[in-house]
């Protein structure tokens, strides 16, 4: 279990670094790009082209790309896959899926660091928070290949190692919601177990017997103050 | 309507739209004209020739034969110019040979016949009485997708009809326009794909024991679901929506991800199914075959998603591919299902402990409830048989299943609260009474979705079929009566089990009984017989516990 929530961040710490890359490609930077294509450097906020004298000339910053951009040379901007411009708008699920990437990150680093790891209701939320993460870090990878088909760099099959990575939290996820819930009934069974037995002490039941038995009891010497009485120990149960 | 033209024109860049000079009035300048052979044998002389070629949708068309270099009539060069820029071109409105009509009638054929083949079997073969819902939904969606292809193919075959008698063409352009223009097609291809994504869902929760589990499928399921089809009805109406119109163009693209991507997250969870029994794959001798193809239909869509951003020609046929991925996808693991289950309940008949029993189903004292509830109900029965010694035995039996079905344990107004007793409307404070009607509202949701869940795809039901209707009916009731046809509530029966017992230990017992006295080693013999006669019997001591069998 510690080992499994352990594995969890890890896998959750690389994927969070993994989406990062795309979001710091051109023109935020001009050594990384989502696809190179003719010349062209597309990045999640922009695009950029390399000029004569191989310096690049970016678009501003902006999610999704816009058709009437035109480059030094006066070409119009084409994507890879030839789809139309306005598709790139889509390119927005990168940093959402970025935040919620993020934010399953942190609430596994809770749930490890903070005793609401034993929790089956944080687990469930968590395990339910990985699903809609899941959805998005695939959407991330779709709306790339939709984009730059084959033409696609690094960063943007990173998209893909991420997407299989969350997966993978996903699985774990589910699983140690299982695990604890079957650990937090175990522990109230064991709880049950501890309260159903109750201990008596022989001294009890002969006082117990005293009021309705008197006359045998009046014939036995009483010596249970000197001596240390055995202890019975049973499980009462309903017929 | 108009919308529905463009349904993947979003794929479609700048360059897409090309211009062909024979399409337009060209000046050749004077010469002679030569009339055809048919018309008379003149020929006259002219001034400003103007010709264009034959044209369809401004695509031109040619006749094969003309196309020849050794052909006496051949077309002029300009003509001949636009053939080559016309055959290069790579999606529909183009002349590659991949948008050639034998390929595209091919393909839908293909199709049409892979459906209505697994709608048969559907039909036929796959049955499952314990998921009777989502199975009678299943053989609607796909009567449904096989009616539509039907229904498309004879349209398709009477537009091409009548276009080759009208123009003397058939063109494949006509039919790849007749899947967003047609809309039969659009409507029932949509109810055919919602229906195929709620089987889904329910393949998914079939995938699943725990019950906490199936309701969350269910709900996560069911929402993706409608979320996906109510943004695919959106774009058809986005034209009459003034302003905004470029965010709009962007939801079909989206929605088409999203379907990719739901149907992804569906082939991984029943891919790591698949994974989960490997040890049953070749339990039976199709078994192997039919797991590989399962694994291969369900990497259809996928598969096909990066086929379409690969080659355009899958995308704008991807309607009937859709339609028949989701077809096999659905139908062969529903059918892979039943058999892995048959294998899986051999197994647990063949088990001591039979069906895994999870801790969901203890907790909450869920048992003891159920237990007090039947008590309580009997104990009613009681009181009112006292009170109202003249009733009949019907009224008192309707009173009695009313009672268990409506007595909660867990409620709280019921709960410490004697019959007997006189009790005054207690003022409760805002806080609880809105605490109390949000649990309420959640144990009805819940309660519901289990009804859905246990109904639809539920557990297996072992029990046999009969076609006695009298017999359903005293087996309804008695369910009823014993709380059955709640959701998390299994009958056990009793069940022989027989240990192997351990030789060694048998020896060592007769090794310390030979060394006792004379009179017991007469008794001794007696147990060596009835040993004898176990092991005769296969060596085996015969014990009594719970076997299982789920209902």
């Amino acid at each position: 279990m510690v080992c499994m929530i352990h594995i969890v961040v890890f896998l959750l710490s690389i994927t969070t670094v993994f989406e990062v890359f795309p979001l710091i490609t051109v023109p935020v930077t001009k050594h990384l790009s989502l696809s190179s294509f003719k010349n062209h450097y597309y990045g999640l906020f922009g695009w950029c082209v390399r000029g004569k004298n191989q310096e690049l000339m970016c678009t501003r910053k902006k999610i999704g790309y816009d058709s009437t951009d035109v480059d030094s040379s006066g070409h119009v901007l084409s994507l890879p896959s030839n789809s139309k411009v306005v598709v790139s708008n889509l390119l927005v699920v990168h940093p959402i899926s970025l935040a919620f990437t993020s934010t399953l990150l942190v609430l596994t680093v809770i749930i490890m660091v903070t005793p609401l790891g034993d929790s089956p209701e944080m687990l469930l939320f968590t395990a339910l928070f990985s699903l809609p993460t899941f959805m998005l870090c695939l959407l991330c990878f779709l709306v790339d290949i939709l984009l730059f088909i084959s033409k696609l760099d690094w960063p943007g099959w990173l998209m893909l190692a991420a997407t299989i990575s969350v997966a993978l939290c996903c699985s774990m996820l589910w699983v140690m919601r299982r695990v604890v819930s079957v650990k937090k009934y175990e522990s109230q069974q064991s709880t049950a177990h501890v309260r159903s037995i109750e201990q008596y002490p022989i001294s009890d039941i002969c006082y117990s017997k005293q009021g309705t038995n008197s006359s045998e009891l009046e014939s036995t010497p009483m010596h249970t103050d000197s001596l240390l009485a055995p202890e019975v120990t049973y499980r009462g149960f309903i017929d | 309507m108009a919308s529905l033209v463009s349904n993947n024109l979003w794929r479609h860049g700048s360059e897409g739209s090309n211009t062909y000079g024979s399409c337009h009035p060209m000046k050749l300048g004077s010469g002679v004209l030569v009339e055809l052979p048919f018309f008379g044998d003149s020929a006259l002389f002219a001034d400003d020739i103007t010709f264009r070629s034959y044209c369809c949708e401004t695509v031109p068309v040619y006749i094969s034969t003309a196309l020849k270099t050794t052909s006496p009539y051949r077309y002029l060069d300009e003509v001949i110019k636009d053939w080559q820029t016309f055959i290069q071109v790579g999606d529909y409105v183009g002349g590659s040979s991949q948008y050639a009509i034998y390929a595209v009638i091919l393909c839908i054929t293909s199709n049409f016949v892979i459906t209505v083949f697994l709608t048969v079997i559907c039909c036929i073969n796959i049955s499952g009485r314990a998921y009777k819902r989502i199975l009678q939904l299943l053989r609607i969606a796909s009567f449904i997708a096989s009616l539509n292809l039907t229904i498309f193919i004879v349209k398709v075959l009477r537009k091409l009809e009548n276009e080759h008698n009208q123009y003397g063409i058939v063109r494949a352009h006509s039919i790849i326009h007749l899947f967003s223009d047609d809309m039969t097609f659009v409507v029932l291809d949509f109810f055919a794909t919602l229906m195929f994504q709620f089987c889904q869902v329910g393949i998914v929760i079939r995938l699943f024991q725990r019950a906490q589990e199936k309701r969350i499928i269910f709900f996560v399921g069911v929402v993706l679901v409608m979320t996906a089809n109510i943004l695919w009805v959106i774009p058809p109406f986005s034209n009459h929506v003034k302003g905004h119109k470029k965010n709009w163009q962007i939801l079909r693209p989206f929605v088409y991800l999203f379907r990719i991507a739901i149907a992804t997250s569906y082939a991984s969870i029943v891919i790591y199914h698949i994974w989960q029994k490997k040890k049953l794959w070749f339990k039976l001798n199709q078994m192997g075959l039919l797991t590989l193809l399962t694994f291969i239909v369900l990497l259809l869509l996928p598969g096909f998603f990066l086929a379409d951003v690969a080659n355009l020609w899958i995308s704008d046929l991807g309607d009937v591919f859709n339609t028949t991925c989701y077809v096999t996808s659905t139908v062969i693991t529903w059918e892979w299902l039943d058999r892995l289950n048959v294998l899986e309940r051999k197994e647990e008949a063949q088990s001591i402990l039979g069906r895994p029993i999870f801790e969901e189903e203890q907790q909450d004292y869920r048992f003891a409830k159920y237990a007090l509830r039947v008590q309580n109900a009997l104990t009613r029965r009681e009181s009112h048989e006292t009170l109202n010694r003249n009733d009949t035995s019907n009224s008192s039996e309707i009173c009695d299943l009313q009672t268990i079905s409506r007595y909660d344990p867990e409620d709280q107004v019921s709960e410490g609260r004697s019959i007997d007793q006189i009790h005054f409307n207690d003022k409760k404070t805002y806080k609880e009474l809105a605490f109390k009607k949000l649990s309420s509202a959640r144990d009805k949701i819940l309660y519901f979705t289990d009804q859905i869940v246990q109904k639809s795809v539920g557990h297996n039901n072992n029990s046999s079929s009969s076609k006695n209707e009298d017999t359903k009916r005293r087996k309804a009731m008695v369910r009823k009566r014993l709380g059955l046809d709640r959701p998390g509530v299994y009958i056990y029966s009793t069940k022989e089990v027989v240990f192997n017992s351990d030789q060694d230990y048998e020896d060592e017992d007769e090794d310390e009984d030979e060394d006792e006295d004379e009179d017991q080693d007469e008794d001794q013999d007696e147990d060596e017989d009835e040993d004898d006669n176990q092991d005769n019997d296969g060596n085996s001591t015969t014990l009594t516990s719970n076997g299982t069998s789920h209902c």
